[in-house]
């Protein structure tokens, strides 16, 4: 009885979150990030539309209504007629998930940041402002699994967009 | 006795396990990149615009809606995930607590009460009229959940009068005496108004199913705005009790 008992003491400890590593793992299943680069995901910019692959959350603004693309941007659409919606335009702004908007005014994110976008004419679609770093959990530190291994992040090599699953030898993050 | 220890092995690993669970919940919706569901990280009210980020509520003046200007930032609490405004008050939930600030001094938000988690989620809640108040609250393996029909009078200290099982409630909105309220792949539910406040058994009016999946509704006068799975779509409610799909944008 004693034994079962240790044995699951062990297995629960095992499987508590456990952010400590031990150096020696040998060759695991981790995970390795995927950049991108800084300045090119910082550019938001009005585009020609594109399909639907990850909806989000809807806002509908006079006979506008706006529609997230999950961590790419924003679809725009006119609902005039709604039997028969116009697809306008997508507001390209990379880890986009939010949006509301103000007196033509429309306020989402693009990374860590909190963009101003003037929308009174959407061909002119241009960012009046930027305030910089108001959303840091945007920024992926790590992969969304838990109880997994991964390479940290190094914020030298650009931002974090995703992360490929492969082997690595004594990986130094967990979670 | 030998049970007696299998069963508090067996409760401590399901409680390690649970509470690692909950931080990648919390985790993983903070990266968005779960669920479609409307996790609210900001919200306008008025000439303002408040934003959460990690325990942070901030404080945006935007008069000026070009040019937002930082005007307070206070700390919540740990791990805070959505921001809705009602009746007066910012209520911002973490998955341990709804925590109220009262908003009559627009952009100096002031703390008063934490409520409970149970009787609002991070969702915007329906308001009926000065008294009652409907939310859904969703299990966390998303099957299951309940509508709770709510006293608002004392809004710092609401009470359920009045729960509904649902199957997968998500978001909801009100038009006329018809609250329209998502269930996932389940379709969308029309619920009477005023049955809801009184004896429930005749409440639902009717379920409808497109084999989408709902996740929130705008209704307006006419035209209700679906969010589904794949897109959105449109139906006319210029009668209330009985939509007409009018159009359905995918891909």
């Amino acid at each position: 009885m004693k034994q079962f008992l240790a044995f699951f003491l062990y297995i629960s400890v095992l499987s508590s979150c456990n952010r400590n590593i031990e150096s020696d793992l040998g060759e695991v299943d981790a995970y390795v990030p995927t950049y991108g680069s800084d300045a090119m995901l910082r550019k938001v910019s009005f585009e020609a539309v594109r399909p639907i692959v990850k909806a989000g959350k809807i806002v509908l603004y006079n006979n506008l209504l706006f529609q997230v693309e999950q961590d790419e941007g924003i679809h725009v659409f006119n609902v005039a007629n709604p039997a028969n919606p116009q697809r306008l335009g997508f507001i390209k702004s990379a880890f986009c998930k939010e949006l509301a908007i103000k007196d033509n005014h429309l306020f989402t994110n693009n990374l860590d940041d909190l963009v101003v976008i003037d929308i009174s004419s959407l061909s002119g679609t241009k960012v009046v402002n930027r305030l910089q770093g108001q959303f840091p959990e945007m920024i992926l530190q790590h992969p969304n699994e838990t109880g997994i291994y991964f390479e940290c992040p190094d914020p030298g090599k650009g931002v974090v967009t995703g992360w490929t699953k492969t082997r690595l030898k004594n990986p130094k993050c967990n979670r | 006795m030998k049970n007696i220890i299998y069963i508090i092995c067996f409760a401590l690993i399901i409680s390690l396990h649970a509470s690692c669970g909950k931080e990648s919940l919390s985790v993983s919706n903070s990266n968005g990149s779960s669920t479609g569901g409307s996790l609210a990280r900001f919200t306008l009210v008025g000439n303002y615009l408040y934003t959460i980020s990690y325990q942070n509520l901030r404080s945006y003046d935007i008069n000026d809606p070009k040019n937002p200007i930082l005007i307070s930032e206070i700390s919540v609490g740990p791990d805070i995930e959505t921001i809705f405004p009602f009746k007066g008050y910012l209520f911002i939930g973490s998955s341990q607590a709804m925590y109220l600030y009262d908003i009559s001094f627009p952009g100096k938000p002031k703390p008063t009460s934490q409520v409970s988690y149970l009787v609002f989620t991070g969702r915007d809640p329906v308001v009926a009229n000065d008294t009652v108040a409907f939310s859904t609250v969703r299990s966390f393996n998303d099957q299951g959940g309940v509508m709770n029909v709510i006293n608002i009078r004392q809004i710092t200290n609401p009470s359920i009068i009045g729960t509904f099982i649902m199957e997968q409630p998500y978001g909801l909105g009100m038009q006329g005496e018809v609250l329209y309220v998502c269930e996932g792949d389940k379709g969308l539910k029309l619920f009477n108004v005023n049955a809801l406040q009184g004896n429930g058994n005749t409440a639902l009016i009717k379920a409808i199913q497109t084999g989408d999946t709902f996740y929130d509704v705008i209704p307006t006068q006419q035209t209700l705005y679906a969010y589904i799975k794949e897109g959105f779509m449109t139906y006319n409610i210029a009668d209330a009790k009985n939509p007409v799909q009018l159009a359905r944008i995918t891909h």
